[in-house]
């Protein structure tokens, strides 16, 4: 694993602005050394706010899934601080191996702005509910 | 750089580059096939932000991570580490990283 690839990882992270959150702490407990994290970040999107909307960012998104081979274990409709959006949980291996369990929120936004937050885990029973704690207190402007 | 902290960098440079490729990807999509919804008036206002910060606490043992900027925010606990990549060069994050010093660069 080279420093340039983490660069380019985080550069790509950095070109969205995205937060990028992690416990540290759960790498030590991780028999992978894997630190459970998230992210988050929004980009602009001609959708708008309505009753399809949902709808339509959940085909989208089992549609994107489908093309990196992720394993979607649910995709459902979600109202996220008072706007529509999608909750995601999707399984994949890493190139290490590593079973990694996602939780990702998209929301749209009423000023046309699809907003991800993304959680990530190699221990999905230990941080369910923190996950879905998290997922309580998204909040978008 | 220690052999434990090369581990867990790389646990999480994993997961990062599949959350940016699905996010990516789902981005792009609803941008350039979706139609627009038919109404504008299903979602309800957001009340959890003033001035594109929260203005409510966050629940007990959490603490608030994101960005006005961006316009988006969510807590987690206390003991998570953030990093808020618009103000951090990528150089600069992987710097702290590896030294240690990032659960403090929030």
């Amino acid at each position: 694993m080279g420093s340039s690839y983490l660069k380019n990882v985080l550069t790509e992270l950095s070109q969205r602005h995205a937060i990028f959150v992690a416990d540290l702490a759960s790498a030590v407990r991780s028999p992978h050394q894997f630190a459970t994290n998230g992210n988050a970040f929004c980009v602009p999107t001609a959708l708008t706010p309505g009753a399809s909307s949902s709808s339509a960012l959940k085909t989208a998104e089992r549609a994107e899934y489908a093309k990196i081979h992720v394993r979607v274990l649910a995709i459902r409709n979600a109202i996220i601080d008072g706007n529509p959006g999608v909750k995601s949980e999707f399984t994949l291996t890493s190139r290490a191996g590593v079973p990694i369990s996602d939780t990702q929120y998209t929301v749209l936004t009423k000023n046309s702005r699809l907003c991800y937050v993304t959680l990530s885990t190699d221990n999905p029973r230990a941080f369910r509910r923190t996950f879905n704690k998290i997922g309580g207190t998204i909040r978008v402007s | 750089m220690t052999r434990t902290r090369d581990s867990i960098l790389a646990g999480v440079i994993m997961a990062v580059t599949a959350a940016v490729c699905s996010c990516c990807g789902s981005a792009a999509k609803p941008h350039a096939s979706l139609p627009p919804s038919p109404a504008n008036t299903s979602a309800s206002p957001s009340s959890g932000t003033a001035n594109g910060v929260p203005a409510e606490p966050p629940p007990a043992g959490y603490r608030w991570a994101g960005s006005a900027a961006q316009g988006v925010w969510f807590a987690i606990p206390d003991r998570w580490a953030a990093l808020n990549l618009a103000k951090i060069s990528a150089a600069n994050a992987i710097s702290k990283f590896a030294s240690g010093a990032w659960a403090a660069a929030t």
